[in-house]
């Protein structure tokens, strides 16, 4: 390690202490392990470049390009909201059923109201805060997020009726 | 009661639990340092296409070694088709000019047509911009003065109200408005190199450059039909002709053909007076231009084509007899009289063969035609139909040896070159969001 750049042992630090968060975080906006590793690996790539001028304070630039990041691929895989005639099936079942439905239920939301769910309601970040990391307006954090949580509600009933923000 | 973050972060525990990937940040760094050299090199690649189209044009349109404008004024040896996009020779005057040359001109939004002026001494080629003229007329005897019809544009229709008088060589342009506003275009022609002769509301009027207007003559002006040294020629009844002679404004000089001769204008009397050249139509047999076909009985005709008669005046005033100039010429059309035994002609000399007139193959050229021998001398090679059938020479020039000017500049069509331009720039742009896009880790 005595050989190591000083940014790249800032940032290699910083990943070994980070990067299961930022799994975590990016398997709730991916919905599959797959997708959560990719997603957490391009994020990593892309920081590096700028890391001598994140290097102080990281976190915010890494959530930022990892939330956008992940609407930017789920578009490009030409994600389509289904309509459907009929509302879908109740969750209901096992704590392991609970989180396969909301896992299902979270990935039938627009990405951008998954982002913005998974930053507010997750990551606890504040409107603004997330805002920002996904370069929206403030009144767009606050329609994605009723709409996605009015969705959330529609498609798992049973399973987030009684949970409280 | 568990609260939304408490479910979510529930499912957060079904995250992967893997080692972290080896070499992250030298790979992060090679990703980053290919997508910089990439980016440099698509805007590299488009910022030298761009100055090739800038370096192509700027080539293209820049202006030959010209002579100095100290040398002796001549024709050209070579008249070429203007470009439309040749610069105009905008507030600065052209000098004595040689001819003048119809052309379509390049605008944004479409062409229009203008007129070249070439330049006598240097042979630079530029559109005239003459203030308050709508399209020019005439050139004077020693291409010094250009003559315009002045007029006002309402609605994008012209509407020619007077004469204008350019000085090529101060820039001074006179004006002259008709009182009615009616003039009789085909009547205003150079009379010498200090007068126009003109009519409008019917009355024939001499305009002395420098007079602030003209002043009506008695003289009625007819149509104009071609030239007479360094006046204009006007028809006569049936058979003849007259002019003003140039020294004394107000004398006229008639010229009576022998018997009705079906002559074409235009015609040229000498600078003496004592000479006529006029064309005439002729039958050749077997040959049938495209224009003609067979007659309303069922015959074909015979194509018509076109001769150069001559004839001496005599001073007795009495009619002249035309005989045919010995000399192959196809569809000549007379110029003027470059001396008493020579004559100018715009002759089409096409290399496939063809007699037809107006063969957009053909070539044509000036040449100076012997009109006793009949032999013929090429004088100015012409690039095409365009350059030489509404081309004005300045006529004081015909006697002249011509002289080797170099070829006016051929700028590139403008639109083309914004289009280039645009294009590149698009194709730039879409060149390195792709790359970026491409080499996005």
């Amino acid at each position: 390690m005595s050989d190591l750049d000083p940014r790249q042992a800032g940032f290699e630090e910083f990943v070994a202490a980070r990067r299961p968060a930022l799994l975590r975080t990016a398997y709730l906006l991916t919905g599959t392990h797959a997708d959560a590793e990719d997603l957490v690996q391009a994020t990593l790539l892309r920081v590096v470049p700028r890391w001598s001028r994140i290097a102080t304070s990281p976190e915010p630039y890494v959530r930022k390009v990892l939330a956008r990041e992940s609407v930017t691929r789920w578009r490009g895989r030409r994600w389509r909201e289904r309509i459907v005639a009929q509302a879908p099936d109740v969750a209901t079942g096992p704590p392991a059923g609970e989180r396969l439905a909301l896992r299902d239920a979270l990935a039938r939301l627009s990405p951008r109201q998954r982002a913005v769910l998974v930053l507010r309601y997750y990551d606890d970040l504040t409107e603004a805060a997330t805002a920002e990391a996904l370069g929206i307006s403030i009144g767009t954090v606050k329609s994605h997020a009723r709409e996605g949580l009015a969705r959330l509600r529609a498609l798992a009933p049973t399973f987030l009726e009684d949970a409280t923000l | 009661m568990p609260t939304l973050q408490e479910r979510f972060a529930d499912l957060a525990e079904d995250a992967p639990v893997s080692p972290t990937p080896p070499r992250i940040w030298d790979e992060g760094r090679r990703r980053a340092r290919r997508r910089r050299i990439g980016t440099a090199v698509v805007a590299v690649a488009t910022l030298v296409a761009l100055a090739t189209v800038g370096g192509l044009a700027a080539h293209r349109a820049s202006p030959p070694r010209y002579a100095g404008s100290d040398s002796t004024p001549a024709l050209p040896s070579r008249i070429y088709h203007p470009s439309p996009w040749l610069s105009g020779w905008g507030d600065r005057p052209p000098g004595q000019l040689s001819m003048l040359i119809p052309g379509k001109r390049g605008g944004w939004p479409h062409y229009h047509w203008g007129t070249v002026g070439v330049s006598a001494t240097t042979g630079a080629y530029h559109y005239l911009d003459i203030p308050g003229c709508l399209s020019v007329d005439g050139l004077s005897p020693d291409g010094k003065h250009v003559s315009c019809f002045a007029g006002t544009v309402t609605g994008g229709r012209e509407v020619i109200t007077g004469v204008a008088i350019y000085d090529t060589v101060t820039g001074h342009v006179d004006r002259w408005v008709s009182p009615s506003g009616k003039l009789a275009l085909n009547t205003v022609t150079w009379n010498g190199n200090d007068s126009v002769t003109l009519r409008a509301d019917g009355t024939s009027y001499l305009w002395r450059i420098g007079r602030a207007a003209p002043r009506p003559i008695r003289t009625h002006l007819t149509f104009r039909v071609g030239t007479a040294g360094t006046a204009g020629l006007y028809t006569s009844g049936r058979d003849g002709f007259f002019y003003l002679d140039p020294a004394r404004h107000r004398r006229e000089q008639h010229i009576t053909l022998r018997r009705r001769a079906s002559t074409i204008t235009p015609a040229s009397v000498s600078p003496s007076g004592r000479r006529i050249a006029v064309t005439h139509p002729t039958h050749t047999e077997g040959f049938v231009p495209a224009s003609s076909g067979p007659t309303p009985n069922g015959s074909t005709r015979t194509a018509a084509s076109i001769g150069v008669q001559v004839g001496d005046v005599a001073r007795s005033g009495g009619p002249v007899r035309l005989r045919q100039v010995p000399a192959d010429l196809q569809w000549p059309q007379i110029v003027g009289w470059a001396d008493e035994q020579h004559l100018l002609v715009v002759n089409q000399v096409s290399p496939l063969g063809s007699t037809g007139a107006g063969d957009p193959r053909g070539r044509y050229a000036l040449d100076r035609v012997d009109v006793v021998s009949g032999q013929v001398v090429q004088v100015a090679a012409m690039s095409d139909q365009q350059s030489s059938q509404g081309a004005v020479f300045a006529s004081s020039l015909l006697g002249d040896p011509t002289r080797d000017f170099p070829a006016p500049p051929h700028p590139l069509n403008q639109r083309l070159e914004a289009g280039l331009v645009v294009g590149l720039l698009l194709l730039g742009g879409i060149g390195l969001v792709l790359w970026r896009r491409h080499v996005r880790p």
